[in-house]
């Protein structure tokens, strides 16, 4: 355990813990999860979303704005639905035409700045838009389950829960463009202007969560005119249970990497609110019964989660197994005083995934402890070296940060087997095998920090020998290759949980785990990987409706589950 | 055009890269370009005079001419400040923290007016910094950058005229001259007259009216001509990979 952190006093897990790529690939959303940091923001705050224009023909295509006053400022999100066919219907990066493009921007837009937005935002990155522009995104239809739901409201009948478990929602996002990508707003103006959406990918997140409206009343709208005179609208829990798909793919890996801060930040912030509930939570037969009712739910969510993966099935069943384990243990266990007990359990008998979601549970007792820990998501992204550093002291700092890396023996082919590099289709970040295909003299640099730290510290052995009382800025003078790792190495040695502890080059790497550990800060659900390089999940899927804000907030929509079939 | 921040940094970081910039050298190299077009001091423009001479060789690093305690000589061998501002400064830094005062020479060094933002954080770190040089392409104009420990990141910026017997002699045309202190700095000698001259027709832009168009430049975006854009992309271009069938498998979703 590290002893204290600037952030906390409680004593936090260790970096060789939580940091091995194999647990960070095991983490589920949480309290602190962006979907859940929003909709608790959006509902408390009582934003006020209305369409301002909603001109669909027929056939479900045309343009839809939709106002949002949220509390410091207007905003427009704004959707161009159009035809698109079958074979041009594609998730991939590579596509170019989709069902649905859209922005969120700010302000209200008067019809000039539609009409600039019509013209760019449908074409996506080969558009441009401005500074006003805060997210730009695209979406497919779920072909099949788009028509069955349009069919069955419009037959007067609610869609069938069996159907919806297995695709739980109507359209897929494939990308969601923040940042200041395409001339859009940058993140600092966002966040020193706009406090609405000034936590990380706040936005992008509302961007998706006004998606999931959309789909729903386009379903509608599109029941109506098929069938004015039996259609019906979908049922509030139906309603609910819609979310929106997503399929993330290794775009996001290198975001990891090339933004430790910040996942050292998030991750900091997470096992915060672990070690604040371990260390403070009282444990209650009130919260021994409220854990097993969630324990009960999060069963039945994973029971009813179907995926073609084998394997991901297979670790669903494992859940479901583990979380009976835990109610049995409970049980057994009715007089404990605190959760570590649960958690050592865990550690020793259950598997990683299992003991992730038991922590995810238990912050779900303890919003008093967790809920505040939102605002400390951000974290300003500042490499620096420290130039007057004893070269000693640089040696140590590799041996006690990344000692992990220094472990990699390099001289093994399949620890460099892969290399990551940048496609000329779109940029699109792919893995390569470097012993048989071309492009591995244009590697990503600094995405294999455990190479580049290996490289440095064998230098640095060589150079002390010959100068063992230099600082580092006199070894960058005479090894400036070394610049960028050494100030990874300084940066990163300063921050709490530091660097991913992985070699990305290994030949038996899993991406998809960086995947889905961003993917858990964002909060999806139901993960179905499809290679170990893309990951379909879904978003939203039992969050509160638009129509319900205002209402009482009832903060409890992990762990979705399908609705009783009503007609 | 308009552009944001983020994605002019995340180009020029591509551009540099394919340059062979080194890691660490690029990012650098980005940011310094960035801050100094948001912040009013046309990096753009330096960029676009130094992408001519930028190859796709490894520039030489910097060699050491003289050092003691308190003083350096450098030798940036003709390469540009994009490639060495970093390490220049940092030791500056390094030596001034040791000693609480140092200077530093750099020679044969290009695009200067890119030093700013190292001069710049140097405050950051909480250490004075005054930096000169002769203009390269008016021979009588100088540059002052000044800045103050704790001042926000923003230095004031000056350019005076210089007499025909400048203290800096023409064969010291591509040099840089830095001073560092962890107090003050208190310009004295000739350039402290300079300051002092009231007739000299120079320009001061002082940290405000930088940090006033850093701000406006992240409202707003920033400005950038077509083709400047177009060849940047182009240059860009050299770190991508042609794609293949196989390759297509190493994709994700």
């Amino acid at each position: 355990m590290l002893a204290e952190h600037r952030m906390t006093s409680y004593p936090l897990r260790d970096p060789s813990e939580v940091m091995q790529l194999e647990r960070l690939g095991a983490l589920h959303q949480f309290r602190l999860s962006f979907m859940r940091s929003l909709i608790r923001r959006l509902m408390h705050e009582q934003w006020e979303i209305e369409p301002s224009t909603f001109q669909l023909d027929d056939s479900g295509y045309g343009t839809v704005v939709y106002r949002v006053k949220a509390t410091n400022h207007v905003f427009s999100f704004v959707l161009f639905s159009n035809y698109l066919s079958d074979e041009d219907r594609n998730d991939r990066v590579i596509a170019s035409q989709w069902d649905l493009t859209m922005a969120l921007c700010i302000g209200d837009l008067d019809e000039q700045q539609v009409e600039q937005l019509r013209a760019n935002v449908p074409k996506q990155e080969a558009g441009r838009v401005d500074a006003n522009t805060i997210v730009l995104s695209r979406a497919n239809r779920s072909s099949r389950n788009f028509e069955y739901v349009v069919n069955e409201l419009a037959a007067g009948r609610q869609p069938c829960s069996d159907i919806l478990k297995n695709v739980g929602y109507l359209y897929r996002t494939t990308a969601v463009y923040g940042s200041g990508k395409f001339g859009m707003a940058d993140w600092g103006k966002i966040r020193s202007e706009y406090p609405d959406f000034a936590r990380p990918f706040a936005a992008e997140m509302f961007t998706c969560y006004m998606l999931r409206h959309f789909s729903v009343e386009q379903a509608e709208h599109l029941a109506k005119v098929r069938s004015p005179k039996t259609a019906v609208s979908m049922n509030t829990d139906v309603r609910r249970y819609i979310g929106i798909g997503n399929a993330t793919g290794l775009g996001m890996a290198p975001y990891l990497i090339r933004h430790p801060q910040l996942i050292s930040q998030w991750i900091t912030v997470r096992e915060t609110a672990i070690a604040r509930v371990l260390s403070e939570g009282q444990v209650t037969a009130e919260h021994l019964q409220t854990l097993g009712i969630l324990a009960n739910k999060a069963r039945q969510h994973y029971l009813e989660t179907t995926v073609p993966d084998e394997s991901q099935t297979q670790r669903n069943h494992t859940l479901v197994d583990e979380l009976a384990a835990m109610q049995h243990w409970l049980e057994q266990h009715t007089q404990i005083t605190g959760w570590d007990k649960l958690t050592a359990h865990a550690k020793q008998h259950w598997h990683m995934e299992t003991q992730e979601l038991i922590h995810s549970l238990l912050m779900e007792l303890y919003p008093d402890l967790v809920d505040e820990l939102e605002d400390s998501m951000c974290a300003e992204e500042c490499p620096d070296t420290t130039p007057q550093m004893p070269l000693g002291d640089l040696k140590q700092l590799i041996e006690a940060r990344y000692a992990w890396a220094l472990d990699v023996d390099f001289e093994e082919p399949d620890a460099q087997y892969l290399f990551w590099y940048r496609s000329e289709e779109k940029m699109e970040p792919r893995i390569g095998e470097r012993f048989s295909e071309e492009g591995a003299d244009r590697e990503m640099p600094l995405l294999t920090i455990a190479r580049s730290v290996r490289q440095c510290y064998d230098l640095l052995c060589k150079d002390l020998q010959q100068h063992p009382n230099d600082d580092v800025v006199h070894f960058l003078m005479r090894e400036p290759e070394m610049k960028g790792i050494i100030a990874r190495v300084q940066t990163m040695g300063q921050e709490c949980y530091g660097d991913i502890q992985a070699n990305l080059a290994d030949r038996e790497t899993l991406p998809i785990r960086l995947l889905r550990c961003k993917l858990s800060f964002f909060g999806v659900s139901k993960f179905d990987p499809k290679s170990k390089f893309w990951v379909r999940n879904t978003m939203f899927q039992g969050a509160p409706l638009l129509t319900q804000i205002g209402e009482p907030f009832f903060d409890d929509w992990i762990f979705p589950l399908a609705p009783e079939q009503t007609q | 055009m308009k552009v944001s921040k983020n994605e002019i940094t995340a180009l020029l970081k591509q551009v540099f890269e394919g340059l062979k910039f080194r890691c660490g050298e690029y990012e650098s190299a980005a940011d310094m370009i960035v801050w100094a077009e948001m912040c009013g001091l046309s990096g753009l423009l330096a960029l676009r005079h130094s992408l001519p001479y930028l190859t796709e060789q490894s520039p030489p690093p910097l060699r050491s001419i003289h050092e003691s305690e308190t003083k350096a000589v450098l030798d940036a061998n003709n390469g540009s400040s994009l490639n060495c501002a970093d390490v220049v400064m940092n030791l500056a830094y390094t030596k001034a923290l040791a000693q609480e005062c140092c200077s530093v020479t750099v020679l044969n060094c290009h695009n200067r007016k890119l030093f700013v933002k190292t001069i710049a954080d140097c405050g950051n770190r909480g250490m004075s910094c005054l930096a000169y040089w002769r203009d390269a392409i008016d021979p009588v104009a100088l540059h002052v950058v000044i800045t103050a420990a704790d001042s926000d990141g923003m230095p004031s910026y000056s350019t005076y005229k210089l007499s025909e017997q400048s203290f800096i002699e023409d064969s010291q045309r591509q040099s840089l001259f830095i001073e560092c202190s962890t107090k003050p700095v208190t310009p004295d000698g000739p350039i402290g007259s300079l300051i002092a001259d009231g007739d000299n027709p120079g320009t001061n832009v002082l940290p405000a009216a930088l940090q006033n168009n850093y701000h406006a430049s992240l409202m707003q975006g920033l400005s950038i001509e077509e083709d400047l854009w177009t060849q940047l992309q182009a240059l860009a271009q050299i770190v991508l990979v042609e794609s293949s069938e196989q390759s297509r498998m190493g994709a994700g979703a």
